[in-house]
């Protein structure tokens, strides 16, 4: 059995990896790489799910260690996999997802001439996202990280003509390297301390270390990749790539890498609750504050990627509260519902003719009622309507953060954050879809390919049934709290029903526009994204720049330069001056002062 | 008109303009966004016959500022527009036209009645160059020109100088 696994789980990687191969060939000439690439990631889904059967049907996990790279007498560097309970899950999920993706942009991106570079480029973030999740040690976690931080960087900036995208890819791999000083602190730490990177020794030999700096290293490392509260403004930006990378990347899966090497490490974790508090917190504090910049935000790309961050925040309260399994099944429903949203969204703007903003969008619902319609669920699906795929996740995680006896602020934000997120849900249906049109009548709307309709209805059907079969397949390793009063059970809902109220009444009262403009502090403060950005962007840079002038001045000009060397050679010239000055050839002045110096030293001898 | 100050007249309708599109990124109905449109026209409309310059320019100053204070934070920008979301997307497909110089002979054989068109143009530009230079060298004032527009061709049958580059430039959608 155990052959089987590990044999179909290689045969993934070689057929992911032989499109790449390909294109290493001179001769590019009708080489249908994208269609390829297509076909080899939906074969590559279907292979995967005779792992997950396996797994399913017989518990195997599996380590497979393949090779000795870097071997000394005291350290050990190898290349292994290790198949569990969340790579076997997460692999043929991001597989589907990245497949309905890769269907979608043949359709997006077929007008653009380096279609093959932009497929090849999403292959190697799959390829870099799958080492990650399947890495048994540190290292080649870290190859995966690294790999998927690059990828970004160069899919964000696809249209590198355009300023604004150079400025967002600079900025992810800014915000993400700070994370990585994180991760690579905590590597360090486990090679002095645990002299190992494979994760079956960490986690038998760190059992009476006090393990909070390498677990606060964790936590910046997630906080960088996974767009927390602090490090969190390369995230929106980031939509200035094309639709089909904002779906895969900053939607699906590499936003989760953070939260996911969380979860590889939680046994780490789980005694030590000053990482588990900081988690909590700074969870609870992302979700509620880009739930709140995403209420007034106008791009429909943006709005969608404050939705993610705040999801994130959630599955960081998640982890913050101990529930490491509850994290990864909210990982698993998000990437569904969240592709699907930015797959709808860029069919919208692709019929808009690169329209975006919301406030020209409207009664889409009568011209692309396929899309709509996909939109609406997706939507549905992101608030946690019972019974879809949300739902599962979202309702627990809020049961068991109600049932712990853990931070109360922590809970009131993320309450909040929930009931935002059924507010900006319900504005983007009501602006894009609701309504009537707002747009130019002259658009090119079209949603007959089947390109797109296939691939955003597979997704569809992964949002409504996916948290259902996941659940009712594998056991929860921690039990769940049972019993609790009907107020906290029914909280997640009732907070959401109590957002969509609050929402339709808003929406009421824009239509009738009483005033002009709304209050204004309010929306300013979250509509300029809390004015995070504004401030640190310029405050930093400011800083840095001071700290170099301050050292160029007082150090370099100063204390190396005029105290030492210049100042003993201006000292130098100036009594040369005046020496040469003197001996000049001024004969009378000579002469004067000889008589005059006679004249005092005979006149005591005449006295 | 293409002075290096704006009219008191240019001015105002600058106000106007940027107020309606900031109106129109504030209410997002069409039907309220007209309502609001008409009041501020109708605002306009009672200052129009100002004989005063002095208290007109008060008034425009004092509307310049009501502007600030209310304008939106992310106003509507058309795609294309610069900070638009699609503005420059395809400065990275363009390709200068200098490049169809290095194209293989038997590539150029695939379109021999462009590239031989093209010749007569290239042998125009060498024609006209000493012309638009000297053009140019005349036109500029002693200290340097003062602005980056270029004067139009001032003679019958000359060329406006630097055309080629204005003539050859790319698409505004490349292919």
């Amino acid at each position: 059995m155990t052959l089987i696994m590990h044999s179909s789980l290689l045969l993934i990687f070689f057929i992911l990896v032989y499109p790449l191969l390909t294109t290493l060939n001179p001769n590019q000439q009708g080489s249908n790489m994208a269609g390829m690439t297509k076909v080899a990631v939906s074969s590559a889904f279907f292979i995967s799910l005779l792992p997950l059967m396996i797994f399913l049907n017989l518990k195997t996990e599996g380590i497979i260690t393949n090779w000795q790279w870097m071997n000394t007498q005291t350290f050990d560097v190898n290349i292994s996999f290790k198949f569990d309970h969340y790579s076997l899950i997460f692999v043929p999920i991001a597989l589907y997802v990245t497949w309905s993706i890769l269907e979608f942009a043949l359709w997006y991106m077929h007008s653009d001439p380096y279609i093959d570079r932009f497929f090849k480029y999403l292959l190697t973030f799959l390829v870099a996202m799958i080492i990650l999740v399947t890495a048994n040690n540190m290292f080649q976690l870290f190859i995966g990280w690294e790999g998927v931080g690059i990828m970004s960087f160069l899919l964000i900036g696809w249209w590198h003509g355009r300023a604004d995208a150079n400025t967002a890819a600079l900025q992810a791999v800014i915000y993400n390297r700070v994370g990585d000083i994180g991760l690579i602190m905590t590597m360090a730490w486990f090679a002095m301390n645990l002299n190992s990177w494979e994760i079956q020794q960490i986690f038998v030999l760190s059992k009476n270390f006090d393990l909070t700096i390498p677990l606060m290293g964790l936590a910046l490392a997630a906080t960088g990749k996974s767009a927390q509260f602090g490090l969190h403004p390369w995230l929106p930006s980031a939509m200035e790539g094309p639709t089909p990378v904002s779906a895969l990347l900053h939607s699906s899966t590499m936003v989760v890498a953070g939260i996911f090497l969380l979860i590889r490490l939680h046994p780490l974790m789980e005694n030590n609750q000053l990482a588990l508090t900081t988690c909590l917190c700074l969870g609870a504090l992302t979700s509620l504050f880009t739930a709140t910049c995403a209420l007034t935000q106008n791009d429909i790309k943006k709005i969608v990627a404050f939705s993610t961050s705040s999801q994130l925040g959630l599955m960081m309260v998640t982890i913050g509260l101990n529930q490491p399994q509850l994290a990864f099944l909210h990982i698993c429903t998000h990437a569904f519902f969240k592709a699907m949203l930015f797959l709808c969204s860029g069919s919208i703007i692709h019929s808009l003719n690169d329209e975006q903003d919301i406030r020209k969008m409207g009664g889409l619902f009568n011209i692309m009622p396929a899309t709509s319609t996909y939109f609406t669920i997706g939507s549905l699906a992101l608030t946690g309507t019972p019974f879809l795929a949300g739902f599962f996740s979202k309702d627990a995680i809020i049961e068991a953060l109600n049932t712990s006896h853990l931070n109360a602020w922590a809970l009131t934000l993320t309450l909040i954050a929930t009931s935002f997120t059924a507010v900006y849900s319900f504005r983007l249906v009501y602006f894009v879809v609701m309504g009537t049109p707002r747009f130019l009548a002259l658009s090119p709307i079209n949603e007959n390919n089947p390109l797109v309709i296939n691939s955003i209805k597979r997704l569809a059907w992964g949002s409504i049934i996916a948290g259902l079969i996941i659940t009712q397949n594998f056991l929860p390793m921690k039990t769940p709290i049972m019993t609790m009063p009907t107020t906290l059970k029914m909280a997640a809902l009732l907070v959401t029903i109590a957002g969509l109220l609050v929402a339709m009444e808003l929406a009421n009262m824009t239509s009738k526009q009483v005033k002009i403009t709304p209050m204004i502090p309010l929306h300013h403060f979250s509509n300029m994204l809390g004015f995070f950005p504004a401030i640190i962007h310029r405050l930093l840079p400011k800083l840095k720049l001071t700290l170099g002038q301050s050292a160029a001045t007082q150090l370099d000009k100063t204390w190396l330069e005029a105290m030492g060397p210049k100042g003993l050679a201006l000292t130098q010239m100036t009594m040369a001056k005046v020496t040469n000055d003197i001996s000049r050839g001024m004969i009378k002045t000579y002469l004067t002062i000889f008589l005059l110096t006679l004249i005092l030293a005979i006149l005591p001898v005449l006295l | 008109m293409a002075a290096a100050y704006l009219t008191h007249h240019q001015k105002v309708l600058r106000l106007y303009k940027k107020s309606l599109r900031h109106i129109e990124s504030w209410c997002i109905f069409r039907d309220k966004y007209r309502f609001y449109a008409c009041l501020l026209r109708a605002r306009f409309d009672e200052n129009k016959h100002e004989k005063d310059m002095i208290k007109a320019t008060m008034m425009l100053k004092a509307g310049e500022e009501e502007f600030w204070a209310n304008q939106h934070p992310q106003p509507y920008l058309f795609p294309d527009s610069p900070g638009g979301t699609s503005y420059e997307r395809y400065e990275c497909y363009k390709v200068p036209e200098w490049c169809l110089d290095q194209w293989h002979p038997s590539e150029k054989a695939m379109y021999p009645d462009y590239f031989a068109k093209r010749e007569l143009w290239k042998k125009l530009r060498v024609q006209s160059w000493d012309k638009e230079v000297q053009q140019l060298q005349n036109e500029t004032p002693a200290d340097g020109p003062k602005s980056e527009a270029l004067p139009p061709a001032r003679k019958e049958g000359e060329l406006p100088p630097l055309w080629w580059q204005f003539v050859t430039r790319s698409r505004e959608r490349p292919m």
